[in-house]
């Protein structure tokens, strides 16, 4: 205990650099952008950071990709409340009270709500991750290669079956990624898998032209596709003046602390959950406390506090077995993952031993990011409504290819990288048309090397038997029920209907 | 029925042709070194199996054609967003080409001017874009040093 106290200590002084807070500040001013373009979000923001950070030390690094997904997160309020379009999916729940909010006048009253919900649940939930890792660390350390191995294994069924659509899809898209992560020299042996006698895949694929082309490509062709004006409105009709809708913004929120904190809560738990993330967690708030209640999708001020708070919780949530377990929660954790792991960072034992005081690194600049975030909404608020407003895709999607291209390039500054990126982007783009999931995929490349290294000690140390190892037995306990726990409530519920109806 | 419109037969076959090529590898090469492919081979041929013998059963095949007819009949802004999309999949190949022929630091500034001019047809845009372009390219080539060599770029 004592030495994370010391560690969170040394992570406060880390931020506490004229370097850190000036990334910090560039980092939330383009993530701001970033939530305010309808279209693009914090998967292909970090993915365009990837070029820069290439060469950058740790801490930078953290200081310039972190806040990313929070300004995101925040800023993507705008077009919600003014345009009836989320800035990014995880903003969609706020649509439902935003907009009439908007829509009788009391936009800026709303977003000020929205924004002091999302400080607060994202410094909330940066606590909960600060005092989770010493809780965690003593559990951690006790596991092993077939325990870490079976952790990668439930955290990618997870993100594959609670995505939205089908399971199967999913777990074949899984499978695929854990395909594609063998490509190349295995960790065990020095023998060449799948290369087709290239050079190039000798290290297997790498990993930014997959990001860019399994994200990026996909995500830019939506964007270049999209009709700007479908969300031209008259914003002028809007009331966006005057500081009293302000305080009473505001106020509105600090008057209803225990949405927040439920919302924060909430946002956390689903955060933490593997595969569920931001976007889940803003609806659940949502319709957690708009149970029974009329008022709710007619311009109710709980209807925007509620899922904002639980949307910026969940990034804290995200986090804990992100930096914990190396587990992704979602897909822009695992994006962001990939990103701290190139710069350096080590996620799992490193992350809470060695690591630690980068670890409270992040905790604090989640913080930190949170308040940027939220001070640059109300500071700049009209100005920034004009940016969603003028946003045109004719303007950035030139500058975004320059970055998927370049950043694509810096993998190995071969042509291949160009070429790579480009087929795995039509794959993504074929994956995105036909509503297959794309993060299972990515996240199970990511872990790939890493799931297969565990798998090869635990298989040498134990045989088959490190399958019936307790903690993984209790892990595929869980497992199972979650896989079948759609059928046993079906099961449940006719049980139910037919004793109702011979009580009847 | 709209679920089964967008479930693609296409991909189901392009993995299961993906887990066949990696099963026939798998067997040229050491066990050692290919116990984890093979799984995941084994693993994905079973799924993709069942994803497609559930489709087939679900005569989602057909229903996917059927709409796939309507929607070329009805040829609403669902076609127009497709077209949209292939444009902008047009692009991206354009670029990628004329990074590829001429180099990153030429070919990247020279495809945004192209890009631009040609959707706006607005030449003082297209200059403007252009110059953004050489400016982040000479930010990356002297500035950042990241992984490009200098000879590639120029």
């Amino acid at each position: 205990m004592t030495s994370s106290l010391v560690a969170a200590g040394e992570g406060f002084l880390q931020i506490l650099s004229w370097q850190f807070i000036g990334f910090l500040f560039l980092s939330v001013a383009i993530g701001s952008l970033f939530g305010l373009v309808p279209g693009l979000n914090s998967i292909i923001a970090i993915a365009l950071f990837f070029p820069f950070i290439w060469d950058m030390d740790t801490l930078p690094a953290i200081a310039l990709l972190v806040p990313l997904v929070t300004a995101v997160h925040t800023a993507n309020t705008f077009p919600a409340v003014l345009f009836n379009i989320p800035g990014s999916p995880s903003s969609a729940a706020t649509i439902i009270d935003g907009y009439p909010m908007g829509q009788k006048g009391e936009a800026l009253r709303a977003l000020s709500a929205a924004f002091t919900a999302s400080v607060l649940g994202g410094i909330l939930s940066a606590f909960v991750l600060g005092l989770s890792i010493p809780l965690l660390r003593p559990f951690v350390l006790l596991f092993a290669a077939p325990e870490r191995l079976m952790l990668i294994v439930s955290g990618i069924f997870l993100i594959s079956t609670l995505n939205k659509g089908n399971a199967i899809k999913g777990i074949i898209a899984a499978l695929v990624g854990f395909l594609i992560a063998t490509i190349g020299m295995p960790p065990q042996v020095s023998e060449l898998r799948f290369t087709f006698g290239l050079n190039y895949f000798m290290d297997g694929i790498p990993l930014i032209p997959l990001i860019m082309g399994i994200f990026g490509v996909p995500e830019l062709i939506a964007y270049m596709g999209r009709d700007r004006n479908t969300h031209k409105l008259e914003v002028s009709r809007l009331t966006l003046s005057g500081h009293a809708q302000m305080w009473q913004g505001i106020n509105d929120t600090f008057t209803r602390l225990g949405v927040v904190i439920r919302g924060s809560i909430i946002g956390v738990v689903i955060g933490a959950i593997p595969g569920l993330g931001g976007t889940a967690a803003a609806f659940y708030s949502y319709s957690y406390e708009a149970r029974g209640k009329s008022s709710f999708g007619k311009g109710d001020v709980r209807g925007v506090i509620a899922p904002e708070s639980a949307n910026n919780a969940s990034q804290g949530g995200e986090m804990i077995p992100t930096l914990a377990f190396a587990v992704p929660g979602s897909a822009h954790a695992a994006v962001l993952l990939s990103a701290l792991i190139v710069v350096g960072f080590r996620p799992g034992i490193s992350a809470l031993t060695s690591q630690l005081p980068l670890t409270f690194t992040i905790v604090w600049a989640i913080i930190l990011a949170n308040v940027i975030a939220a001070g640059l909404c109300f500071l700049f608020m009209r100005r920034l409504v004009v940016v969603t407003e003028n946003a045109n895709p004719l303007i950035l999607a030139p500058i975004i290819l320059l970055f998927v291209i370049i950043g694509s390039l810096t993998a190995s500054a071969s042509y291949w990288d160009i070429f790579i990126t480009l087929v795995i982007g039509g794959i993504g783009y074929l994956m995105m048309k036909t509503e297959w999931p794309r993060a299972p995929l990515f996240v199970a490349f990511v872990l790939g090397s890493m799931a297969e290294k565990y798998f090869f000690l635990s298989y040498e140390g134990y045989g088959w038997s490190f399958m019936l190892r307790p903690i993984n037995l209790i892990i595929l306990l869980v497992l199972l029920l979650s896989a079948l726990m759609p059928v046993l409530r079906r099961i449940m519920n006719q049980v139910w209907r037919r004793v109702r109806l011979g009580a009847e | 029925m709209e679920q089964n419109r967008r479930d693609s037969v296409f991909l189901y076959v392009l993995f299961l042709v993906m887990f066949v090529i990696a099963f026939g590898l798998s067997i040229s090469l050491s066990v050692k070194a290919m116990l984890f492919p093979i799984l995941t081979a084994v693993l994905g041929i079973g799924f993709t199996s069942i994803a497609i013998l559930g489709y087939v059963k679900g005569h989602r095949i057909t229903s996917w054609y059927r709409h796939n007819n309507n929607r070329r009949a009805i040829g609403n802004a669902r076609g127009n967003e497709s077209r949209q999309d292939v444009m902008s999949m047009l692009i991206i190949l354009g670029y990628s080409i004329t990074c590829v022929l001429l180099g990153p630091l030429v070919g990247l500034p020279i495809a945004t001017f192209l890009h631009v001019i040609v959707s706006s047809r607005s030449f003082v845009l297209a200059i403007m874009l252009c110059v953004v372009a050489i400016l982040i390219m000479m930010i990356f080539n002297t500035q950042l040093h990241v992984a490009i060599p200098r000879g590639l770029l120029l």
